[in-house]
Parts: C-alpha cells; sequence; structure tokens
C-alpha cells in the first residue's frame, strides 16, 4: 500500500461525506486498512470526570462495550484517557504502562476491554485551537501497525475530527462572538433543564414539534454545543441561566 | 496593539525589524534549540529574508511581540529550497502563492485558549494582507497541531505529504487556500472583532 496516497484518498473521501455515520463508515474502512478493526470512535475529552456520554461525538464499539463503559464510569479510571491529558503524540495502549498490582481498576478495564476484542488500540490526541482536548481512537485485537503508519493515521484522525465537528455544527466559536439567544430560545432552553421533553414543551409553547427542534438546533449551535444536556449546563454556567 | 507591515526592508533597515530577528533568535534558537539557527550577534536571519518579505509585527509600546514571516513562492523560499523532501505532491509556486514561516509570539504573550491575542492579530493580518493583495494560496511548514488551528478557521488545507520527523518533532507540509469567508470565521473562532488592515466595509446610505 502506498501510504500517502491512501492518506491523501482518504482525506478527500473526508472531505465528502454529508453524516456523522458515513463518516464512521470511512474511519472504520481505516482501523481495517491498518489492522485495528474492531472498532473506532471520535470524542471529545472532557477537563474532569463530567458526563462523558456528552462528550462522544460519534463511535463504533462491539455491542455492549459503551454502555458499560458509560454505566461503570470507567472513564475515571482509564489509563488511556489519563495518558491522553499528559501527552500530545499519538500512542498505542500498550505502550500505557499499568501496574496490575496499585492501578487494580485501570488494570480491570483494560481486561475487560479484551473480553471485548479490544485488545490493542491506537490513540491520536488532537489539542483544539479552544483548548480543549479530543481524541479518535481505533481497536483491534492484534497490533500489526508499523511505525510509518502512525504519521498517516494522525493526518486522517486530524481531519476526521474535524469534519465530524462541522457535520455536527460545533466548530469552534469565541465566546465573544457568540450571537444573544432569543427570549424564545431561552425559554425552550428552560423547560429542557427542568427535564420536560420536546413533545412537553411544544404542548406548553402551544407550537409544533418541529419548531421546538428549530429552536434547540439553533440554541445549540450558538452556545456551541452537541447535546440538550450540554446546552443546559453551558448556558447556566455563561450566566444565561440560573 | 498595533500591526506593522514592514515592505521592501533589508535586515538592518528598520528598528523593528531587528527587534523581530532577536525575537526570532530567542522563540526558535534559545527555546526550541534549533541550533542550526544559531547566530552569534543574537539576530535569527537566514537566506531567504530580503526586501521581497513581508514582515507582519504586533508591537506594543515599542516592543515587537509577535512576528511572521511572508515570502512569495516566485522568490527563493523555505520549502523549495530546504524543506523540499516534506513533499509528495508538486510544490505549489506561482505568483498568488505566499509562504508563511517563522511564525512566533513572545513567550509571556501566549495563550493556552483561543491561541491569544497576539497570535490571533498576526494571524488575521497576515490573512488581510494577502487577501487585498489578491492572494488566496499559502504554503506552510509546521507541527501537524496547527492543522487542526486552520481547519477550524476554514482553510481548506492540503497537506503535501505525511509528517516527518525532524529535529524530534513531527513537520508537515501544506498548502492552504482561504476565501473571505474564511477571514470571517478566523475572526470568529478568535475573538476579532472586525478587520485589522482592512477598512472597514460602507455602509450604504440611501
Amino acid at each position: 500500500m502506498d501510504r500517502t496516497a491512501y492518506t491523501f484518498d482518504t482525506i478527500q473521501r473526508l472531505r465528502l461525506v454529508t453524516n456523522p455515520k458515513e463518516l464512521m463508515t470511512v474511519l472504520a474502512g481505516v482501523g481495517e486498512q491498518f489492522g485495528l478493526a474492531k472498532a473506532c470512535a471520535i470524542a471529545s475529552i472532557p477537563r474532569a470526570n463530567r458526563n462523558f456520554a456528552e462528550y462522544c461525538y460519534a463511535e463504533r464499539w462491539p455491542v455492549g462495550w459503551h454502555e458499560r463503559y458509560l454505566e461503570r464510569r470507567y472513564f475515571g479510571d482509564d489509563p488511556v484517557i489519563k495518558r491522553l491529558r499528559k501527552t500530545d503524540k499519538p500512542f498505542a495502549w500498550h505502550e500505557v504502562p499499568v501496574n496490575g498490582e496499585t492501578e487494580k481498576k485501570a488494570a480491570g478495564i483494560m481486561n475487560e476491554a479484551g473480553e471485548f476484542h479490544l485488545r490493542v488500540g491506537f490513540n491520536v490526541p488532537i489539542q483544539t485551537v479552544k483548548g480543549d482536548l479530543a481524541t479518535v481512537v481505533f481497536a483491534g485485537d492484534r497490533f500489526e501497525l508499523a511505525q510509518e503508519d502512525r504519521p498517516a493515521l494522525l493526518l486522517i484522525s486530524i481531519y476526521a475530527h474535524d469534519r465530524i465537528r462541522e457535520l455536527m455544527g460545533v466548530r469552534p466559536i469565541h465566546p465573544r462572538q457568540q450571537r444573544p439567544l432569543t427570549p424564545r430560545e431561552i425559554e425552550v432552553l428552560k423547560w429542557t433543564a427542568e427535564g420536560k421533553t420536546l413533545q412537553d414543551i411544544a404542548d406548553i409553547l402551544e407550537v409544533s414539534l418541529p419548531t421546538v427542534q428549530s429552536h434547540i438546533a439553533n440554541l445549540c449551535r450558538k452556545l456551541d454545543v452537541v447535546t440538550r444536556a450540554q446546552a443546559t449546563a453551558r448556558a447556566v454556567r455563561w450566566g444565561i441561566l440560573s | 496593539m498595533d500591526v506593522k507591515v514592514i515592505e521592501g526592508a533589508r535586515p538592518g533597515d528598520s528598528a523593528l525589524l531587528e527587534q523581530a530577528f532577536k525575537l526570532r533568535h530567542t522563540v526558535f534558537v534559545e527555546e526550541k534549540k534549533w541550533n542550526d539557527l544559531r547566530k552569534p550577534d543574537g539576530r535569527e536571519i537566514d537566506q531567504f529574508d530580503g526586501p521581497q518579505c513581508i514582515y507582519i509585527l504586533a508591537v506594543r509600546k515599542g516592543t515587537v511581540l509577535g512576528h511572521v514571516r511572508m515570502t512569495p513562492t516566485t522568490h527563493p523560499h523555505l520549502l523549495a529550497d530546504v524543506h523540499g523532501c516534506l513533499c509528495v505532491r508538486p510544490e505549489p509556486r506561482g505568483p498568488h502563492i505566499w509562504e508563511w514561516t517563522r511564525y512566533c509570539v513572545r513567550p509571556r504573550m501566549r495563550g493556552r485558549r483561543m491561541a491569544g491575542e497576539v497570535a490571533a492579530v498576526i494571524q488575521l493580518a497576515a490573512m488581510e494582507w494577502l487577501f487585498m493583495h489578491g492572494v488566496r494560496d499559502v504554503v506552510v511548514e509546521y507541527h501537524p497541531r496547527f492543522l487542526e488551528r486552520h481547519l477550524a478557521f476554514g482553510f481548506q488545507v492540503n497537506p503535501l505529504g505525511l509528517p516527518i520527523e525532524m529535529e524530534g518533532e513531527p513537520v508537515i507540509a501544506a498548502h492552504m487556500r482561504f476565501d473571505f469567508n474564511t477571514i470571517y470565521q478566523t475572526r470568529a473562532v478568535l475573538g476579532v472583532k472586525g478587520p485589522i488592515l482592512m477598512r472597514p466595509p460602507v455602509t450604504a446610505v440611501s
């Protein structure tokens, strides 16, 4: 395989995808190409142990793994996550030393991952212009990645991360450039914060469901977030909701 | 903070430019340890500096806080003359393609988030100057982490090869294209309110 040609070609294919699902199909193909065929994911890494589920852009884990990971709150003890915070160089999971005696939780997570055929993996850390951390990860059951393959995966990962950000409408915007929320959007956000469903809100405000959905989409874009829960959290932090 | 654009100057012509050469020495030699660039007089000047270059300087109270050098690719420049090994694709070259090199910000003026004000002003002034002179294409050689940044700004970034390890750091060469929307998007990402070198748009009055 001509690595450079393959990488350029993949970058071009990433440009042409029109939704996150298509993007993940391309990314899974990349994993297969490099022998890491069992899983891939793109996620933003929260600073503290916030709800990691909301920071995941897209994932293709084996059935049950992602759910278990979230449910058992592995995020806080995952040695791969810890390494991501320390380095800007791509790394393989087996390069993260885990002491089975002193780091029982970390070792347990890696063992369980193995049961899901996630025996080896490769992470590309991405430092965003906003100062946030994100990662693209590939996993499989046998490590065959050559040293020379790493720059190719680095490059592909940077483009995949940028593209998913664009597709999901979370391109970074400086807080000073935010457009203010309209009163209606704030109202929708308030009801969201109280746990109302979209249909509830539509009934309360006596508008149609698509209208509420469009308010949500707009306010999420203005707040630079993906999910409603993130929108609520950010609105509180920015003093829009009290 | 002011932006100074130095045009047509040779080393020695301009006191501000001399400061910029010293800043380059501080950042690239003393901080980044690119020892090949070390100069006894502490001014980092190479064979590509000259009157054909445009220097964008961020200046506050007479002190140069940041610098980028812009070289027309019709003249000798780093990518074609030194870093050709980074290119698998042919090096883009022509009167409408310029190279950005020696981008640097005084150490204390850097920001972790949003790249900091000095970096933002230099980035945008460089884009505006080129845009006003009809240039939409730049070539760069830098750490791959800057790809993320320019993608976020809205550049169309085409790598010219895979990243290669140089002096312990990965370096990638890229051809980047931008347009007027990119300038707007870059302002939005970096929190810069309006034009720096360009004139504000004229509002039509009836």
